[in-house]
């Protein structure tokens, strides 16, 4: 006894016909399928690109506070080095001692156009 | 085969529910995509992103860099703010075993006292995520503390934030102590409530609203594995605007330095020195000594000997200014004359004139009035050169006679502005004291009796500030012309962008003739004798330059009497006496009473006031470029000096003759 009720199905008999695509397509679809991988690789060397900077980014950022800071520091120190009373003090040594103020009218100014 | 009949309703019946399930989902999404989009949102947003806040910079000082003709520089700032650091501890991550050995080398690191070290330990056993350790802590610390932490933390496997920082911008004062009373700065506790900076006076605190920017907010990425995003600006932050003054400071450190010196060698409790523009107001020189040092704040305002040194005198601290207001006497008796020369009346007074300042009684006086020496007549040059407190009382009375009290009471408040507050960019500003007839003191005596006059004349029985007494001789010293003294050039906002927008500009506007300018320019050339010999202030005369002024030493009130002890001196005058690039008043609070062999009393302000004058005219007129106007006008022993072609050389000898003449004196 089979497992199974007998059935009869009547499959259709396959007529496969060949079809020749043309060298032409062919070679379209070719292309179009480097063109799209080129650009496809393209893209995701440009997203490596860009997740590479944006990875630098936080490293930049620290390093360009940094330089402010160290920047703001300098200007500290060089406004303190010039502070008048420094100025002053300067003044009053042997070395600078033949420097005098020059008069207003000594001094020529000339308007840049 | 067909399928039966229930197969179909079923497959029916579950096709439906189905659809019914599909569009309960939507409806689902519908809800939460359409209807509570923005709450679910904002819950996203609270889940992945973090708000921070963006700090703001407070606006800044600058000094007036332009005063030099020729002389282009960029404006310079009279602070800097510097990144500092605060450290926080988060004392719930780190292990109990390991809060000894952190306490001990943070302190150690940060060198902190003894005292400071029990507090920051308890800080750790605190059941807290933020404790707060140490405050304005520099770069260099900052690094240092990082160095020892984040291995030691990486060792012992406790979180890398168990110990951060907090950025923050801290005031620092690269001119020192320069400016200090005007400028003052910022508390190291910022506002509880509204976390903004709290400034401890000064021009910090009026300007307090200019000065505040507003903090703009980034958002971050909540992620640490992803810590791609450093944070978009979602709100700039605003900055402050910065207040550009009308200080210089080079003339400034020159106050400064000389002022320190005459208030050491005065023996004085104290001094300070105003010099101002008189055309446009501006005040290019505001020194104080003793000095109040921003950075050290906490030590003034701890100390109450010392928190008087926080305050600018030259406006809170009126005094009786003496014969300085002399020159005003002059002033309003000319003016008295003028009118009366345009009603058709006969004047009051002629500059030349023989007055007799041998009677020394005057209406309404139990006692007479004196000079330093007995005079038996005077004219308008030696009253004022002598600095004669009867020929001063003598024009009074003249004056009173002719137009009456309220003439000269309104004369003094509406031309000099005595009695009313100059208006001057500083805290507490006070108005003085003229008196006014028919008002009371808290005492219950009147404010204006008989004798009052002659009191104000040689200036007692009023009270005014160095502001005050600077814009009177200032008026004097530009040919008549109004003039409001400022501290402030100019408010300016920069943006984002760069652009900047001004706030306010100090734009002088057509002054008003309050002097007649031929009153004026014969005030100036009796105020020149004073500082030439023979005169009150002799001492004041700057080498190679013209000059004008009036020497004021008067009691002070202590206790509601005039005290014998304590005295205020001061010097006011203006230099080059044509065209005057400043007014400078000088004044010493109680300078030790003293006579010195050779020199005089030390508490005259000849004496202690006028040299300081001098000294800090100098330096200034070299610093500002401007030619000497009296050539010959050097002290004996320069190689410049000539007697006989400086400036008023035959003037100085006339009047030295007209007083042996009338006087028998030198």
């Amino acid at each position: 006894m089979s497992l199974y009720n007998s059935t009869t199905v009547s499959i259709p008999r396959l007529q496969i016909k060949t079809i020749v695509l043309p060298y032409g397509l062919l070679i379209r679809l070719g292309i179009c399928l480097m063109a799209l991988s080129f650009s496809l690789y393209n893209s995701i060397e440009v997203q490596n690109k860009m997740t590479k900077l944006q990875i630098e980014i936080p490293q930049i950022v620290k390093e360009i506070q940094t330089i402010k800071e160290e920047n703001q520091r300098l200007k500290l120190e060089i406004i303190r080095f010039e502070s008048p009373e420094e100025l002053i003090n300067h003044a009053l040594r042997p070395e600078f001692k033949h420097l005098r103020q020059p008069l207003a009218k000594d001094v020529l100014t000339i308007q840049v156009p | 085969m067909k399928p039966c009949s229930k197969d179909l309703k079923r497959l029916v019946i579950v096709a439906l529910f189905t659809f019914f399930l599909f569009s309960l989902l939507v409806l689902q999404f519908y809800k939460i995509q359409i209807i509570e989009k923005e709450k679910w949102v904002k819950i996203a947003k609270r889940q992945h992103q973090l708000v921070i806040s963006e700090r703001a910079r407070r606006g800044l000082f600058y000094s007036n860099t332009s005063i030099k003709e020729g002389h282009p520089q960029a404006p310079e700032p009279l602070m800097v703010d510097v990144p500092a650091f605060h450290l926080y501890a988060d004392p719930l991550s780190i292990p109990e075993a390991l809060r000894d050995v952190l306490s001990t080398t943070i302190c150690h690191i940060l060198k902190l006292p003894k005292e400071d070290q029990a507090h920051i330990r308890a800080q750790f056993d605190k059941k807290s995520r933020s404790r707060k350790l140490a405050l304005w802590l520099a770069p260099d610390e900052k690094k240092a503390i990082q160095n020892f932490f984040l291995p030691f933390a990486k060792e012992h496997k406790i979180a890398r934030n168990a110990l951060f920082f907090i950025q923050d911008y801290k005031r620092s004062y690269p001119f020192g102590k320069l400016l200090g009373p005007l400028l003052h700065t910022v508390r190291e506790e910022k506002d509880p409530v509204t976390g903004g900076l709290v400034p401890t006076g000064g021009l910090e605190m009026l300007f307090n609203k200019y000065l505040t920017g507003k903090d703009g907010k980034r958002v971050i990425l909540r992620s640490p594995r992803h810590p791609l995003d450093t944070g978009k600006v979602i709100t700039p932050p605003e900055n402050g605007a910065d207040v550009y003054l009308t200080i210089n400071q080079y003339l400034q450190a020159i106050a400064e330095e000389e002022i320190e010196k005459a208030v050491i060698r005065a023996e004085a409790k104290g001094g300070w020195a105003v010099m101002m523009d008189p055309y446009t107001g501006e005040v290019l020189a505001l020194a104080q000594y003793p000095f109040f040092d921003p950075t050290n704040y906490r030590s003034f305002f701890n100390d109450p000997k010392l928190q008087e040194h926080t305050k600018i005198k030259a406006v809170t601290d009126p005094f009786e200014p003496g014969s300085t207001m002399k020159a005003i006497t002059i002033a309003v008796t000319m003016q008295a004359n003028a009118e009366l020369k345009k009603e058709g009346k006969k004047e009051i007074f002629s500059p030349n004139e023989k007055v007799e300042t041998r009677n020394t009684h005057f209406p309404g006086r139990s006692k007479p009035l004196k000079d330093l020496q007995n005079y038996n007549y005077m004219n308008l040059s030696l009253g004022m050169q002598k600095s004669s407190n009867i020929y001063m009382a003598r024009m009074i009375q003249r004056v009173i006679d002719a137009k009456g009290a309220d003439w000269y009471r309104k004369t003094l408040q509406d031309i000099f502005g005595f009695g009313i507050k100059t208006g001057v960019e500083i805290p507490s500003e006070s108005v003085g004291l003229l008196p006014t007839p028919g008002k009371k003191h808290p005492s219950g005596a009147l404010e204006w009796s008989a004798p009052t006059p002659y009191s104000l004349a040689m200036g007692h029985n009023v009270l005014a500030t160095t502001f005050q007494m600077l814009r009177a001789y200032a008026i004097i010293a530009n040919g008549g012309l109004d003039v409001q003294p400022t501290l402030v050039r100019k408010i300016v906002k920069t943006r984002a962008d760069g652009t900047e927008k001004i706030l306010y500009e100090h734009a002088p506007k057509g002054a008003k003739q309050l002097l007649d300018p031929g009153i004026s320019r014969d005030l100036i050339q009796v105020m020149k004798y004073v500082t030439k010999p023979g005169g009150s202030a002799w001492r004041a005369d700057i080498p190679g330059f013209t000059e004008a002024g009036k020497t004021g030493t008067s009691e002070k009130i202590v206790n509601n009497q005039y005290s014998k002890k304590d005295h205020i001196s001061s010097f006011v005058g203006m230099a080059p006496a044509k065209n005057p690039r400043f007014v400078l008043m000088i004044v010493i609070d109680e300078p030790v009473k003293r006579f010195i062999p050779g020199v005089g009393k030390n508490q005259m302000g000849g004496v202690c006031a006028a040299p300081v004058f001098r000294l800090i005219g100098e330096r200034a007129l070299a610093y500002l470029g401007v030619e000497p106007d009296d050539p010959y006008g050097y002290p004996k022993g320069d190689p410049r000096h000539d007697a006989k072609k400086a400036d008023l050389a035959d003037e100085i000898q006339g009047l030295l003759r007209l007083n042996q003449a009338w006087n028998g004196g030198g």
